[in-house]
């Protein structure tokens, strides 16, 4: 039953498994074993079931069915219809952007780091098939024309980190920190009111990089979530193009950071943020400061 | 992109927006849970005198919006004897009971102890808490208590409210009580005697009643990220009948032996407790909590002064000291000395106080609470968490009161004789909260 590992470490147990393209870490400020064993049980749960839902590899759940419905309505739960309205929102407030019908450009593009660039008719054939507006989301029902597909990898995560903290704040009132590589979310300050000692290591997305932890982060409430493509880039003509791509040309949004991380409240509004300032390329930082956020940018 | 957005507008936009997110997943499953919170007392005194059994319980449920429902019930069931307010003396001495049926002894050189005593008492406690406007909370709560010679009804409300950012809190609050206490056996006339033997009783009073009135003033202050101080300024007065109809004082002669009741020569002579009937007493009360990284400390002061000339101070220190990840052990000492009320006395002197003396006094009480002592507790809790509101706790605390209380050396008669003996008592409380 074990598909988690749990450690001891100092004074609070530390649970973790591997879901959603990381390493998930849950922290919790306890040291009693059954109890760090029960909640990262819980966690372990929350995290895969979240991750079967949404997830664009799995055959037969409701993603697939909406992605293959060939033009007909299909109506969505309640947990689904929250994150479309959510996904609509962010349309909106990045005027277009942010986008989960662009999903569909993948196939005209392999970020792996080579100089293969596609041709502009390969872009241009799907061109037709992205775009929220062409999409009808009203009283429980998604309708979209054949061929379209939508995609929650933008949110997925982050909202993952967040409905598993609070799956497990429902169980206990002892403090959590819940980490999906780099995209973290806490209860609340640790026992007595001190902050959690986060490890900038722990927010490197890039799995080559070789940083150690020489700077900590200390955070008493609220989130931080990493965007960042140190991974997924293609290099030609002198650029590097980023794997985040502008819904209306299908081409990569030029001369964004390789990475941001910002703070806030929860999880899904830090993603958001830091996908926002991505968006935004060159301005990514005129952006966030407008916004009043905490953040990181490196390019 | 060409959006136009005011500063913070899309962050906070967002924030909104994940909440709705989030907001709808845990609605469905969370209904605020019944806080429940129950213990049980066992107060026991030396020398075989008072056992009190008090079985608490308490429930507390949010009901939304901020606003908060209290209910609490005790029980407390009293046996054993209490001092009836006679000093020993090198004679057996013989009492009548309140009800006036039953009579009892005191040994030589002892100290008088009514041993009809048996009561219990019930209370239900009703409370109700909500913000009101942006920065102040409102709080409302009724009493009732009952025992089987006393019922007492209390109804109180408080505001709160937050300045500073929340660091800063003040508090204004009220409370009106009335008790009305129909002894057993009747209301005895004050100072006038206990009825032993042939002499006449004076019983005309049926039932009694007094007010109550408490003004209190807050302030609550965070001083830093580890130390929050409070101060109260508590003001009060009640009028009505305040003296104890259970109580009497021994009348002496002047070499200390007991003197004969002027209505009949063969009794010892006994007067029923008199007090004031008012009083008007003022506090001050300092408290601090401490929060080391993992540890608490608790350490407070209180000041008190009423017009019946009676002044204390109370020091209370408890340490919190967290181990094992979920347990603590919590240390306590409290220290309290008080001075005696104006017309507290030990017993009265036959030719200064009574009736016949030009000197004769108006009101009188041996009831040691009113008296000169200092009180020390020596305390020990532990509490294990067991889960989310789930704790089990026990706590036992020892107590010793001494008196200062002596006759003069001219009463030859009271050689030898302990007039104020100590007290010590021993509590144990067991604790368990939970929530459903």
């Amino acid at each position: 039953m074990s598909d988690f590992s749990l450690h001891l470490n100092n004074d609070h147990w530390v649970g973790t498994y591997p879901a959603m393209a990381s390493l998930c870490e849950i922290i919790i400020d306890t040291s009693e074993h059954e109890l760090a064993q029960k909640l990262t049980q819980l966690a372990h749960h929350e995290t895969l079931r979240i991750q079967q839902k949404f997830s664009r590899y799995q055959k037969d759940n409701l993603l697939w069915q909406i992605n293959h419905a060939d033009g007909t309505a299909v109506k969505v739960d309640n947990e689904t219809a929250k994150l479309l309205d959510f996904a609509e929102q962010c349309f909106q407030l990045s005027e277009g952007y942010f986008d989960i019908t662009s999903g569909c450009l993948r196939r005209a593009w392999t970020f792996d780091g080579s100089d293969k660039l596609p041709s502009a008719e390969s872009v241009n054939a799907l061109l037709p098939f992205v775009g929220w507006r062409k999409i009808s989301w009203e009283n429980s029902y998604l309708q979209m024309p054949a061929g379209m597909e939508i995609d929650f990898g933008g949110i997925g995560k982050e909202y993952a980190v967040d409905s598993v903290l609070q799956k497990l704040c429902a169980q206990t009132n002892i403090p959590i920190l819940v980490n999906f590589g780099g995209d973290l979310a806490v209860s609340g300050p640790r026992k007595n009111g001190r902050a959690w000692q986060v490890g900038i290591e722990a927010l490197d997305t890039d799995p080559h990089s070789n940083k150690k932890a020489d700077k900590v982060l200390e955070i008493s409430a609220g989130a931080l979530a990493t965007s960042g493509d140190s991974r997924r880039f293609l290099f030609a003509n002198n650029q590097r193009y980023g794997h985040i791509l502008n819904p209306f040309t299908g081409w990569p949004i030029m001369h964004a950071p390789r990475s941001i991380t910002v703070a806030g409240s929860n999880c899904t509004q830090a993603g958001m943020l830091a996908t926002f300032g991505l968006l935004r390329g060159k301005h990514a930082e005129q952006f966030l400061e407008e916004q009043g956020s905490v953040f990181w940018v490196s390019r | 992109m060409q959006l136009i957005n005011t500063p913070n507008s899309v962050r906070l936009a967002l924030a909104a927006a994940s909440s709705s997110l989030l907001a709808g997943a845990a609605h469905a499953e969370e209904k605020t849970p019944w806080l429940v919170d129950s213990a049980l007392a066992v107060y026991s005194e030396s020398d075989s005198r008072v056992t009190a059994v008090e079985p608490i319980v308490s429930l507390r449920k949010d009901m939304g919006g901020e606003r908060t429902l209290g209910l609490k019930l005790t029980l407390d069931s009293l046996t054993g004897a209490s001092p009836n307010g006679a000093i020993a003396a090198n004679e057996v001495q013989t009492f009548t009971g309140p009800s006036g049926n039953g009579s009892y002894d005191a040994g030589k050189g002892k100290t008088p102890l009514d041993t009809e005593f048996k009561d219990t008492r019930t209370a239900i406690a009703i409370s109700w808490e909500q913000p009101w406007g942006e920065r102040n909370r409102v709080s409302f709560g009724g009493n009732i208590s009952k025992e089987y010679d006393f019922t007492s009804a209390a109804l109180s409300t408080a505001i709160a409210r937050d300045f500073n950012n929340k660091n800063t809190t003040l508090s204004l609050g009220i409370n009106l009580e009335t008790d009305t206490i129909d002894a057993v056996g009747g209301i005895p006339d004050p100072l006038t005697s206990l009825k032993v033997g042939q002499n006449p009783e004076h019983k005309s009073g049926g039932t009694e009643n007094k007010t109550v009135n408490d003004f209190l003033l807050g302030v609550t202050q965070v001083m830093n990220r580890h130390w929050l101080t409070q101060l109260n300024l508590s003001v009060g007065s009640s009028s009505g009948y305040h003296s104890d109809p259970y109580k009497i004082l021994s009348v002496l002669n002047t070499d200390g032996s007991l003197a004969t009741n002027p209505e009949d020569a063969n009794s010892k002579w006994y007067l029923y407790d008199s007090r004031p009937d008012s009083r008007s007493r003022q506090s001050l009360y300092w408290g601090n909590k401490i929060h080391l990284t993992e540890d608490v400390i608790d350490i407070s002061y209180r000041y008190y002064t009423d017009d019946w000339g009676i002044k204390s101070h109370t020091l209370d220190f408890r340490y919190r000291y967290e181990f094992g990840g979920n347990m603590y052990l919590e240390p306590h000492v409290r220290w309290y000395s008080q001075t005696a009320a104006d017309f507290y006395h030990l017993y009265l002197n036959k030719e200064v106080d009574t009736s016949s003396a030009d000197s004769a006094i108006a009101y009188a009480s041996s009831d040691t609470r009113l008296g000169e002592f200092t009180g020390t507790t020596f305390g020990l809790k532990y509490g294990i968490e067991l889960g989310r509101n789930n704790e089990f706790n026990i706590r036992v605390e020892q107590y010793t009161q001494t008196y200062k209380a002596s006759a003069p050396a001219t009463m030859t008669a009271l050689k030898g004789l302990d007039l104020a003996p100590d007290l010590t008592a021993m509590t144990v409380l067991v604790g368990y909260s939970f929530e459903f």
